[in-house]
């Protein structure tokens, strides 16, 4: 019976161990994961993840609305100050910025896009799409965005690595060295040439809003060749440059495919309009509103007030009969420093009195919107009102169309008159495309002198691009290329102290907000100190070797 | 055999009414010199299941039904005894103190040793000590009483207060370094072992050294913590009952300074920064005088939100015994701790504290089926729920970050009611709501966790085939399930007024708010963990001639673990785990021992034909107080073994992504193109694959002193242990982000641990009064031999050559000291003020920037533990205490724990560097916005990283046991009362900088629930 018993134990034992050991219940395979030949399949004829690919390469263009610790990048400009005192915006205006600490590192984003590009466009050809100019479309969109953020790298560094089509392995040496600034130029102004004609031509479909066309391959070199024979990279001042950039922008102008919207705020909360040439698309949200509205209302209307347009800025808005607020002509009343301004300047910065969600803004000392105390407020007696709905009688934010505009018609205008106006003076093209600008802002006249030197006409498209660009990313950028940082980022920014009189009159005083700084070495970023350590063959910028 | 299953389950079923018939008895007394001795197992030989407990008397009787007419006398602590009894009926057993410890066990992976014939590094601590301390997680009270433990508490939150713990401190910088946890020969995850009542633990070990965890192979190289339960033993049933009853309080109490010392610091920093002062004098006065508490209120929020002290209370029941037939054990538990929020809830009828409830039970049943067949059932569960309130903080960091913060709880923050009993707002801080009021109001979140697991198992005795061989089985499951439930408002708002007392007008923080909104349910769940355990063994052990013994065991070994892990992406994928382990062992006369160990075991986590590799070790051990001439020169030593072990270990608990052999694409990024938004989910190329990748492996070196001396009053184990952990997991990092892509881990890093751990013991007795003292300690150092780093600027930037969790930072050199200073000295590319901290420029290039940092300090886990015990009993009264103490970590808290204008201020800010103070400043200066040199936040130095060092009294208890004579009349057997406590003092340097208890951990800033302290009353009664 023991005996027995035992057998029977040993066996089942047995078979326990057996079956234990069977190998199909451990996949071998990730089964749940897709691989490369899945998104890049053979058998798909619509090409759906390979689009899918591309869309994630899409989503890593820039989102310029408070994208460096919930600030823009212009409050880093004479344009803003963040709200927030220890902002690490700051870094760009009180010395802060080293090879170890830059708050705009966008270097490994933009290898990141790169790489992908690489790979869609070797991977795509495997697909059989039966749509054929899709296919070919998507492949010069993408190579289009790889030059994209090329040029993202080089107004930043100036000159940078260029990887070609190749596509890294873990086995390859990536001790690759700077390519010069010329040839950087050079390479993405051919690349643009090369797809721009298997673009889409515009205007695109409905459905297709937010894709790369035509005209955004020739934006692109358009403001590329603009960038180039610019000061800062053109010290010879070698005309042909200019030429070759007014010339791009012409091409542009030529494709008569856009114009400027009617009404200057709807630019930046409509998806469709003829002045955009291309966007970030983004989801409907208050965001904007949000980050920069002011902080006084309650609820759904509470602000976080993180920009603090400067006097600086304001003064920069002309009078609304066209005349800056310096001449005496201009009917500028320092006591209603708000009445009868360029009609941009109510679009673009919110002031004490204006009316906002029901009420009037009140950022006097003391006042709703600027409370004192530890909150984050406004520094400089202004809001931020670019980019938002009109919410002047509204009672609470609503989600909005907030696509940040990358490249719109005005600004190929303004590059245009400016490259222009170096190449060959202020010529009747120059004064139409200055002209047209300020008309659709509601100026009233909005001609320009007759008459103007190269010299008066360059300070006039200068001005015009801030005002009219304000925001957008491009102050930053501007005051770099024209060497004009040192100047205007050098001393204080201003700020406007109001005070409520006790007849409810406003007092103003211009008072100071914040020290700024540009060292010269800041005309172009530092590569970030762990890149030249990872690459013998990267050179550090002048200036900032071990900063 | 289904007639035979059912005859077994009648076997239990109907096992009062089985109970054999008599056919011999025999009595006996067992004493200890002349005084009876209770506790002692009587066994009849070749019949281990038909025994009996001796009772407090010492007294027993044994009915003999086998033919060898010999009985075994067994008792802890004891030399064994064999007696024969053929003619007799009663006899007396005198047993001798087993003085050497040759009866000692210890628990193994997957077995039990004697002490004297183990050759591996065993640590052990007894259930017994682990219940004298009254915290809820076990682990908090085993650093400092088992050698190789090391452990940090990093909060105190009622059912998340458990220590961090690691077995002889780390050897990985890329993986976990958690230790393999198995709770009666079951993995189970390191989570539970918070979680476990400490009235069902037999005992704890861990095993540190090559032989003792290579039998688990690659789960073995973090050390494995081995639970082992409590069991049935023969004997009539015990019922025990305890209950304790607990005041909790802050170990550490921050202070802070009032309204009118902090505006005064307020408007000095601000005048520093060259701004406006924020407070006029009259503010000022205001707040000195507080006649205007409305306007210029002075809360102490710390006093004004926290209770004094809150309760806790743990009750056990546990009923054990046993026949020969079946053995078991019973217990159950309740344990309750509340929060320290005060009572602000009341009205609502709704409980926001803190709270955390714990039910377990464990049933745990031995049967002997046949005389040769013996079947374990284990069952246990746990049932937690743990509520916190729902704060709604503005603070990122929480509720206790609000408390730090001058940000939102400055002392002038906002009054806590208006005179008409609304709650207070302040209007220059739109965006924060009062606290009172959101503790009250807004509602709790709690989460309940379920675990239940089965272990059934079966050991069948093979003495037929040949003699000591048996085979066991076992099969465990293991289920928990997790969710939560909360009650919150519609709306996270209440009305709050600002009051004006100039003109007792009352302002609405919001107008369009007039009530507190209605309540709203929320629900969660998660799918639920799954752990199937499968395991077969084949079991030797015979001695031969008497002095050859031959042991052994082969063990067949797979695990299916489903589980929620958060480091995996994705979550729930089962992992399985599968292998083959085996020991040999042999001992020449307990004199010469060798014993080898083996496993042979794979995971999933690896590509398919890189899963599985052999994990070989071998160990040694000689014991020379066996030798004849020690024995007779040396008769003083009772013991004297040396040991050593050398063998290769391994860890798959490499984290990230589960399947990093391979390249996959996820579904990120989303764009929308078109009029309308209509986004659509993106694909992205993922990190990687790395088809190379496996296990990390660690090769274990350790050597080891067994000593007992004076018939065992002075006892003592050191180890010395050399680890080399190499195939270290990590990201290259030489690589350029030119590539583009993620970068896969290889196994490329290599680290050093080396260090020592130990016990030494004395226990004697004066008359009755006996006592002990054990001290232990643990050294552990590790160094990091190689990782992938680029070539740096300097040779001290490099982290190759460091601990794990080292970092870099400056080396403080004094404050400037006035304009001149700063001129003349290197300094940052930001602006400086006198009083800033100035740091060494070690590349001399007159500026200090990030090149001048170098890895300094210790890592934040201590790498030194000392620990004392201290005992004694007499007539009843029985003291033990533990001090615990860690030495060498560095700790650093930031933002709301120290940073001018995030934390309220403090009495450390008022010896800050001013023109006055510049000797004894032990604060730079005071300024808004700060000097980025001066932010500990930003720039580490050794000015705010601390060597940290605690010792403190852990754990005491005094406990006394009524007399036997005094309990004769009541059917009670004993009853004992007792108190103890815990982190009852504790001396540390940490206080000087940082208001915060020393094992809270670093590099954040103070966010969690602080660690407690708790005085803890108990009855223990059994019938």
């Amino acid at each position: 019976m023991n005996m027995k018993r035992t057998v029977y134990l040993g066996l089942l034992a047995g078979c326990l161990l057996l079956l234990s050991c069977r190998k199909n219940s451990i996949e071998d395979e990730p089964l749940n994961q897709w691989q490369e030949d899945q998104i890049f399949d053979v058998t798909d004829s619509l090409g759906l993840y390979a689009r899918n690919y591309s869309l994630d390469i899409y989503a890593r263009l820039p989102n310029g609305y408070n994208r460096i610790a919930s600030n823009l990048l212009d409050a880093a400009t004479d344009d803003a100050v963040s709200s927030q005192i220890t902002s690490t915006i700051e870094n760009f205006t009180n010395g802060r910025i080293t090879a170890f600490n830059l708050p705009d590192d966008f270097w490994g984003n933009a290898y990141t896009a790169i790489r992908k590009c690489n790979i869609f466009m070797s991977s795509i050809d495997r697909v059989p799409m039966i749509a054929k100019d899709e296919k070919k479309y998507w492949k010069a969109e993408v190579r289009l965005l790889r030059s994209f953020f090329y040029f993202e790298l080089m107004k930043r560094h100036g000159g940078i690595p260029l990887v070609g089509n190749k596509i890294f392995t873990l086995e390859d040496d990536l001790n690759i060295p700077r390519s010069s600034w010329d040839a950087c130029v050079q390479y993405v102004a051919s690349e643009c040439d090369a797809v721009k004609d298997s673009l889409r031509t515009d205007p695109v479909a409905d459905q297709d809003i937010g894709r790369v066309s035509r005209a955004v391959a020739m934006s692109l070199k358009a403001r590329v060749l603009l960038y180039a024979a610019s000061p800062l990279n053109n010290s010879g001042n070698d005309l042909s440059k200019w030429q070759a950039a007014a010339a791009a922008a012409k091409a542009v102008m030529d494709l008569n495919a856009f114009s400027l919207a009617a009404s200057f705020p709807t630019v930046f909360t409509t998806r469709k309009n003829t002045e955009v040439i291309f966007a970030r698309q983004r989801a409907n949200t208050t965001d904007v509103e949000k980050n920069n509205g002011p902080v006084g209302y309650t609820g759904n209307g509470i602000g976080s007030g993180f920009t603090s347009p400067t006097q600086e800025l304001a003064d920069a808005f002309e009078m609304k009969n066209g005349l800056p607020i310096t001449d005496p002509a201009s009917g500028y009343n320092p006591a209603k420093p708000y009445d009868n301004r360029d009609p941009r300047f109510a679009w673009t910065i919110m002031y004490n009195g204006m009316k906002w969600l029901g009420r009037p803004v009140e950022t006097y000392e003391g006042g709703r919107d600027k409370p004192g105390g530890v909150v984050t407020q406004t520094r400089t007696g202004y809001y931020m009102r670019k980019f938002m709905a009109d919410y002047t009688n509204s009672t609470a934010y609503a989600n909005q169309t907030h696509n940040f505009v990358i490249f719109r018609y005005a600004e190929t205008l303004l590059n245009f008159a400016e490259a222009q106006n170096e190449a060959s003076g202020p010529d009747a093209q120059v004064y139409a495309a200055v002209e047209s600008i300020r008309k659709r802002a509601g100026l009233a006249p909005f001609t320009l002198k007759p008459g103007l030197t190269k010299e008066q006409m360059r300070e006039v498209i200068r001005h015009e691009r801030r005002v009219e660009l304000a925001f957008e990313e491009h102050r930053f950028w501007d005051m770099r290329r024209w060497k004009i940082a040192g100047k205007v980022m050098n001393g204080m920014l201003h700020g406007m102290r109001i005070t409520l009189n006790p007849d409810n009159s406003f007092s103003y005083q211009v008072t100071e907000v914040n020290k700024v700084a540009f060292p010269s070495k800041l005309y172009l970023y530092p590569i970030p100190y762990a890149e030249i350590i990872k690459n013998d063959k990267l050179e550090q910028n002048d200036g900032w070797e071990s900063r | 055999m289904r007639i035979r299953f059912l005859r077994l389950l009648l076997t239990v079923l109907l096992l009062p009414a089985l109970l054999q018939a008599q056919v011999r008895a025999v009595k006996g007394t067992v004493m200890e010199g002349s005084n009876p001795l209770p506790g002692a197992t009587i066994m009849e030989k070749g019949l281990p299941s038909n025994g009996a407990i001796a009772n407090e008397a010492g007294v027993f009787e044994v009915k003999l039904k086998g033919h060898s007419n010999v009985l075994i006398i067994n008792m802890m602590g004891f030399l064994s005894q064999e007696i024969n009894v053929a003619g007799k009926s009663e006899i007396k057993v005198s047993l001798k103190a087993d003085a050497k410890g040759l009866e000692d066990v210890v628990v193994v992976g997957f077995g039990k040793q004697k002490k004297i014939t183990n050759t591996g590094s065993v640590s052990v601590v007894s259930g017994k000590e682990v219940r004298q301390s009254p915290t809820a997680s076990v682990q908090n009270t085993l650093m400092g009483r088992l050698p190789g433990f090391f452990s940090q508490q990093r909060g105190g939150q009622p059912g998340a207060d458990a220590a961090t713990f690691f077995i002889r401190g780390q050897s990985s910088f890329a993986s976990s370094n958690k230790p393999l946890v198995i709770m009666d020969d079951i993995e189970v995850s390191y989570d539970d072992v918070a979680a476990l009542d400490p009235n069902e633990i037999e005992s704890i070990s861990i095993l540190k050294d090559a032989s003792t965890t290579a039998i688990y192979g690659i789960k073995g190289a973090n050390g494995v913590l081995v639970v082992t339960t409590r069991r049935g033993k023969n004997g009539p049933p015990s019922i025990n009952v305890k209950s304790e009853l607990g005041r909790q309080s802050w170990a550490y109490k921050p202070k802070f300074l009032n309204a009118y010392e902090s505006a005064l610091l307020t408007n000095e920093a601000l005048v520093n920064g060259k701004q406006a002062p924020r407070f006029t004098q009259e503010d000022l006065d205001l707040f000195k005088s507080g006649a205007d508490p409305y306007g210029h209120p002075d809360v102490s929020w710390f006093e004004t939100l926290t209770n004094n002290y809150s309760l806790q209370s743990r009750n056990n029941l546990d009923i054990s015994g046993g026949t020969e037939k079946v053995k078991y054990f019973v217990s159950m538990g309740y344990l309750w701790q509340n929060g320290f929020i005060k009572n602000f809830s009341q009205k609502a009828d709704v409980n926001n504290n803190y709270y955390y409830k714990r039910y377990n039970f464990r049933s745990n049943l031995d049967i002997e089926a046949t005389k040769t067949l013996s079947i374990r059932t284990d069952i246990t569960g746990r049932f937690g729920e743990q509520n916190s309130p729902i704060t709604n903080s503005p603070n990122s960091n929480g509720l206790i970050g609000e408390i730090y913060s001058y940000n939102f709880l400055p002392p002038f923050a906002y009054p806590v009611y208006n005179p008409d009993d609304s709650y207070g707002h302040n209007i220059s801080m739109p965006g924060t709501m009062n606290i009172v009021g959101r503790l009250a109001l807004l509602g709790y979140s709690r989460k309940f966790e379920n675990d239940l697991n089965v272990a059934v198992g079966a050991t069948q005795k093979l003495d037929v085939i040949t003699e000591g061989l048996s085979v066991k089985g076992t099969i465990a499951y293991a289920n928990s399930n997790s969710y939560s439930r909360g009650l919150s408002r519609t709306t996270a708002a209440f009305p709050a007024y600002y009051y004006n007392p100039k003109d007792g007008s009352y302002t609405p923080r919001d107008p369009t708010l007039y009530r507190v909104p209605g309540w709203k349910l929320d629900y969660s769940n998660s799918p639920g963990d799954k752990v199937l355990t499968i395991q077969g063994m084949v079991n030797y052990d015979h001695t031969f001639n008497k002095d050859h013994r031959f042991y052994g065991l082969v063990l067949f070994n797979r695990n299916t673990a489903t589980r929620d892990n958060p480091e995996l992406v994705p979550n729930f994928i089962p992992s399985n785990f599968l292998g083959y382990s085996s020991r040999l062992g042999y001992d020449y006369k307990q004199k010469y021992l060798i014993e080898l160990n083996a496993g042979y075991n794979g995971t999933d986590r690896f590509v398919s034909s890189k899963r599985f590799g052999l994990f070989p070790a071998v160990s040694v051990g000689w014991n020379i107080a066996e030798e004849n001439f020690v024995r007779k020169n040396f008769p003083a030593i009772d013991l004297l073994k040396l040991r050593g072990s050398y063998g290769l270990v391994g860890s798959d608990d490499v984290g990230g992504y589960r399947y990093l052999y391979e390249q996959v694409y996820n579904r990120e990024g989303s764009y929308s193109f078109g009029e309308l938004h209509t986004p659509t989910t993106g694909i992205r190329e993922g990190t990687l694959g790395n088809d190379e990748v496996t296990w990390e492996k660690e090769k274990k070196f350790d050597v080891g002193i067994d000593l007992a001396l004076f018939d065992g009053k002075l006892s003592a184990t050191i180890d010395y242990f050399n680890n080399y952990r190499y195939d270290i997991l990590a990201p290259r990092a030489s690589i350029p982000q030119m590539i583009g892509v993620g970068l896969p881990p290889v196994n490329l890093g290599r680290v050093r641990n080396k260090g020592f751990d130990g016990e030494i013991t004395y226990r004697n007795n004066i008359g009755k009064f006996q006592y002990s003292v054990r001290g232990t300690f643990s050294f552990a150092k590790n160094t990091i031999v190689f990782q992938d780093e680029p070539a740096q600027r300097y040779p001290w930037l490099a982290l190759t050559g460091s601990s794990i969790g080292q970092i870099r930072g400056y080396k403080f050199i004094g404050f400037y000291q006035d304009q001149r200073d700063i001129d003349t000295s290197a300094v940052p590319p930001t602006p400086v003020i006198p009083g800033d901290l100035k740091y060494a420029d070690l590349n001399g290039d007159k500026v200090i920037n990030k090149l001048d940092q170098r890895v300094m300090g210790y890592p934040n886990l201590p790498n030194t533990v000392l620990g004392l015990t201290l005992g004694f009993n007499w007539r009843g009264i029985s003291f033990s205490a533990l001090i615990q103490s860690a030495f060498n970590y560095s700790l650093r808290l930031t933002s709301e724990s120290i940073d001018v204008f995030f934390t309220n201020f403090q009495p450390i800010h008022q010896e800050r560097w001013t023109p006055e103070n510049k000797e004894n400043a032990r604060f730079p200066v005071l300024q808004t916005p700060s000097s980025e040199i001066s932010r500990g936040f930003i720039n580490p130095s050794d000015f705010w990283f601390i060597n940290a060092k605690y010792i403190r009294l852990k754990n005491v208890e005094l406990g006394y046991e009524l007399p036997a004579s005094w309990l004769k009349p009541t059917r009670l057997r004993g009853v004992r009362v007792y108190a103890n406590a815990y982190n009852i003092l504790t001396w540390t340097n940490v206080t000087k900088m940082y208001q915060a208890d020393p094992e809270v951990s670093s590099g954040g800033v103070l966010s969690t629930y602080p660690n407690q302290k708790i005085m803890n009353f108990g009855v223990n009664v059994t019938f």
